[in-house]
């Protein structure tokens, strides 16, 4: 089932002359990872602000779980996504980390003792309990970024969207922050949106999105994306590593394949080339 | 005059002489060469931020000395002899975009010069050359620069730090948060000062394919120490001494080692896509391999 769909989207921004999201349409099944990628300033955060109602499109439908989004579903909907920002920094509002992952229950007046309960299990999940009376801002950035993820699985949403979550961090944190996605994602049938520039985090997804001005422009799994090779870089991707390794090969005359590779597979590809040789 | 830096025996302490204290800096001895480029890596709160500070005194060493050029830094100097030094040593800070506050781009550059005395006319003259260094359009000297991309106002906040002219630039992670082409065009940007403008370049960073494609000289921190010095080749030799510090390879290395694992080998350990090709080609088949 398509549990978030939406229809002919449009929004402009105040004096502007085009259009930041110009008659968008896409469809997210439940349980799926899906990344929207795009240079900066391709509005894809403009996007992910429609989807949760802080701001209201111009014209079109937003359909979350079967709920049409509407000045008067907006709280029922936004019950049902939990969001986590670029930078760790502008979202602690508690004095301890425990506080922290509580807030947004109190907000939904949860009793005392099932609040205790969750943020205890909602800490385990991101592998943060040893930190719980600790103070938010003597973190690293990827434990602040796992604090956040806790706060927002208290509250048990079905969606999970990534507003550049990652980019903030350095590479150990990082990898925590993927890790603990993937984790979550299983455990709790997340469906996740990923707004990212990382290709690690991209190369997760069982589908990319790639928006710019306003557009869709193309859509496939990440195999499909990542073979395009120089022109990731104006999508707002990296090269993977494998192809651009593939393109110094060519350079020396070495006939490489032209389907897309991770890794692994072309450490397979060089071994047998080598064995043959 | 070309400027070199050198630490004699610094130690760092936060808070010192307080039951608070904690060392950052332990014995840190080493030497930065004019128009060089120097990369510090190491985790987070390994001591990168408080070194850097020492460049230009922002923090003064609790024992040792710091010399800049001519200029000796121990923890007697005054605030008040550290003007020039200011000049000289440029230092952009992590998220510098956060410190822009002018009404428009140009007047956001020409602050620092005229903070040191230049008047206002040749502060904007200068600023609009500064900003055309960095590659900002002059159609956006006249905007908020609020108003830019996050890679924009990245490129307006290393041009206020380049309108001091210093002969040494500091960057702590100048791409952080970027996305691919902004950290591209910042890496650029970087290495075209260090070649053109003969600057010379301090770079604290996380990305070690920057490391080897660009660095000179790697200083590595762990816990307050100087735990290693050398060329990357040299840093990027021991793999399981930066793993055990909790620190990468470069992708091409990376690759390399499990390469090597499948039989393929390697002498010395490519730090590039292009060093590793060069070595890779002519233990392939030409034809390529049938399968795939």
């Amino acid at each position: 089932m398509a549990i978030i769909q939406v229809q002919n989207l449009n929004y402009q921004y105040p004096n502007t002359d085009s259009k930041a999201i110009n008659d968008v349409s896409f469809e997210i099944q439940e349980g799926d990872w899906v990344a929207i990628v795009g240079h900066n300033g391709s509005d894809k955060s403009t996007l992910a602000k429609l989807l949760i109602g802080l701001m209201s499109a111009d014209s079109g439908d937003i359909i979350i779980d079967g709920q049409k989004l509407t000045s008067e579903s907006v709280w029922q909907i936004r019950e049902k996504i939990g969001m986590v920002f670029q930078n760790p920094d502008n979202q602690f509002v508690g004095a301890t980390v425990a506080d922290d992952v509580a807030f947004g229950m109190e907000n939904r007046q949860v009793d005392r003792a099932t609040m205790e309960a969750r943020v205890d299990e909602a800490l385990k999940q991101v592998d943060m309990s040893a930190y719980k009376d600790r103070e938010p801002a003597n973190l690293s950035g990827g434990q602040k970024q796992r604090v956040a993820l806790a706060g927002v699985i208290a509250v048990a949403p079905k969606i999970l969207i990534m507003d550049e979550a990652n980019s903030m961090l350095d590479p150990r944190g990082r990898q925590e922050i993927l890790e603990t996605i993937k984790r979550l994602k299983d455990d709790l049938q997340l469906t996740v949106l990923s707004i990212t520039h990382d290709i690690d985090e991209a190369a997760n997804a069982d589908r990319i999105l790639v928006i710019d001005d306003g557009r869709f422009v193309d859509e496939a799994d990440p195999s499909g994306i990542f073979s395009h090779g120089e022109q990731l870089i104006e999508m707002g991707l990296d090269v993977p590593f494998s192809e651009k390794l593939k393109q110094a090969l060519a350079k020396r005359n070495v006939a490489v394949p032209q389907t897309y590779f991770n890794e692994g597979s072309l450490v397979d590809w060089l071994q047998t080339s080598r064995l043959n040789k | 005059m070309a400027t070199d830096i050198t630490f004699e025996q610094v130690n760092y302490w936060y808070q010192s002489g307080t039951p608070f204290a904690v060392q950052a800096l332990k014995d840190i001895n080493l030497a930065i060469q004019p128009g060089s480029f120097t990369a510090v890596i190491g985790q987070t709160g390994s001591g990168k931020s408080t070194l850097i500070q020492h460049l230009n005194a922002l923090l003064k060493p609790t024992s040792g000395q710091v010399k800049v050029g001519e200029q000796i830094i121990d923890h007697e100097t005054k605030n008040k002899h550290l003007k020039p030094l200011r000049k000289k040593v440029g230092i952009v800070f992590q998220f510098p975009e956060n410190q822009l506050f002018e009404e428009t781009v140009i007047k956001d550059i020409a602050f620092g010069p005229q903070n040191f005395g230049m008047d206002e006319a040749q502060a904007t003259k200068l600023a609009g050359q500064i900003a055309g260094l960095v590659g900002l359009d002059a159609s956006l000297l006249n905007r908020s620069p609020f108003d830019l991309s996050g890679g924009q106002m990245r490129r307006v906040a290393i041009a206020g730090v380049l309108a001091l002219e210093p002969e040494v630039l500091v960057l702590d992670e100048p791409t952080a948060g970027l996305d691919p082409r902004g950290r591209l065009d910042v890496m650029n940007l970087v290495t075209k000062l260090q070649r053109q403008q003969h600057l010379t370049i301090v770079l604290i960073t996380h990305q070690m394919d920057d490391v080897a494609n660009y660095a000179d000289q790697v200083l590595v921190m762990a816990n307050g120490e100087l735990a290693k010095q050398g060329t990357p080749r040299e840093i990027f030799s021991d793999s399981d001494w930066l793993t055990s510090h909790q620190l990468g390879l470069p992708s091409a290395t990376k690759f390399a080692v499990k390469l090597e694992q499948v039989g393929f080998s390697f002498d010395p350990m490519p730090l590039t896509e292009d060093e590793l090709a060069d070595q890779l080609a002519p233990q392939l088949s030409k034809g390529g391999s049938d399968h795939g």
